[in-house]
């Protein structure tokens, strides 16, 4: 590409989200090529706008409507997740460092109002990863490092768009389990039964971190694990 | 009963529909489903290829819309939440259809390909050509970019809007899009021998 075409940047121009559009401009009444390309990607547009959408059947609502009767809606605790995620480290110190906090988790350590964290035995256990359970982790540190990270100006918002900050903040039944919730996505097994895993797309949130936010929040497990 | 949700819920926005389905109100829900069937399906049909499967990822994907009611809140707009969880679905659904040797590169089962025997095209068809060149050219692009070409150029939705559907970063959204839409235009441009 010639030095000051500006071809790479009109998909960004024609939707308003370019950085300079007045430049973008300028150029465009001077430059044939930058011209027509910028034609092309607006005929192109035109042409995807017009796209029809298919004639849904008739019967569409009806079965809609009958399984969402029929579907319980979510509790409020889920199952904790049983993959290993690429990302299983940071997920694995989240745990080890709630299991300080907590006494002997994960293996049988005694939880805050005496309630007893499984053994090693208990279903659901991932190789490499200290087993976690919502039935007895009533921790709001995890939620407190999210929200931690986001003072520090880390824009998490897009791993929990569905839910806002308040909600992390002030609810104080949140778990841990719930905060995995809004990274996870459930997909449906084989036999039906649905499973909550990590999907890619929250490897890809989560890794996308800049490296500043990205140490901010080890740091912000280091030290909560510090504190345990 | 559903089929006088609209006739009970007219002004409504889809927040307060939401709202009333939270509350019980199947009438509500259905007035959603009603809204955002057609969208969501086109959706699915442009990204599986399938209107068959389409279909079932639309309905589950209101199923589990109707799940996590109780969950919401209206911070975003409403079809970030419902298209978020269509895209996990129908990313899903590629993946295991890629696994199974059935791939997604071929054309939208209804739409036509170009038929080479044909005189040179009027208008009527020379859009016809156009749209199954797009479908063509939509079903060649990787999962990542048709996605954020379908949830701007189909759907209207915004940078932001799109980053929260993708859980992405807006950086993200405005790179693969250019990406996406200078693939297909490069394809048109081949499959027609011209400009677009």
């Amino acid at each position: 590409m010639k030095k000051g075409h500006v071809l790479d940047e009109l998909s960004a121009y024609i939707d308003g989200e370019a950085r300079d559009p007045e430049r973008i401009e300028r150029h465009l009444r001077q430059c044939p090529a930058c011209a027509r390309r910028h034609l092309e990607l607006l005929r192109l547009s035109s042409h995807l706008g017009a796209l029809r959408e298919p004639e849904v059947s008739p019967a569409f609502l009806t079965r809609v409507m009958a399984h969402a009767r029929e579907a319980e809606p979510l509790p409020a605790r889920r199952a904790w997740w049983a993959a290993a995620p690429r990302w299983g480290m940071a997920i694995a110190l989240i745990v080890a460092g709630l299991g300080l906090l907590y006494g002997n988790l994960p293996g049988g350590g005694t939880l805050p109002g005496g309630r007893t964290a499984p053994g090693p035995e208990t279903p659901g256990a991932v190789a490499g990863l200290p087993e976690a359970s919502a039935d007895y982790l009533d921790d709001e540190a995890v939620v407190e490092a999210l929200a931690a990270l986001m003072d520090q100006g880390a824009d998490l918002s897009y791993v929990a768009a569905d839910t806002p900050r308040s909600w992390l903040m002030e609810d104080s039944t949140v778990t841990y389990d719930d905060v995995v919730a809004l990274l996870a996505e459930e997909v449906e097994a084989e036999d039906g039964s649905f499973v909550t895993v990590m999907p890619d797309n929250v490897y890809g949130a989560i890794d996308s971190l800049e490296d500043t936010e990205a140490e901010a929040f080890e740091s912000l497990l280091t030290d909560y694990m510090g504190k345990g | 009963m559903e089929a006088k949700a609209e006739e009970r819920t007219p002004q409504l926005d889809d927040w307060e529909l939401a709202g009333r389905a939270q509350a019980g109100d199947m009438d509500a829900f259905a007035a959603l489903v009603r809204r955002y069937q057609g969208p969501v399906t086109h959706f699915c049909q442009r990204m599986t290829g399938s209107l068959e499967d389409a279909e079932d990822l639309a309905q589950e994907a209101f199923v589990r819309l109707h799940r996590h009611l109780h969950r919401l809140e209206p911070r975003a707009r409403f079809s970030t939440v419902l298209f978020g969880i269509a895209r996990n679905l129908t990313l899903n659904h590629v993946r295991n259809m890629n696994r199974r040797g059935r791939g997604r590169n071929e054309p939208l089962d209804e739409r036509p390909l170009r038929d080479e025997t044909r005189p040179a095209p009027d208008a009527a068809a020379r859009v016809g050509e156009i749209e199954a060149a797009l479908a063509e050219g939509i079903a060649q692009l990787s999962p990542d970019h048709r996605e954020v070409l379908l949830l701007r150029e189909v759907e209207g939705m915004d940078y932001d809007e799109i980053a929260a559907v993708l859980k992405c970063r807006k950086g993200t959204v405005k790179s693969r899009l250019a990406r996406a839409r200078e693939q297909l235009r490069q394809r048109l441009v081949d499959l027609g021998g011209e400009e677009l």
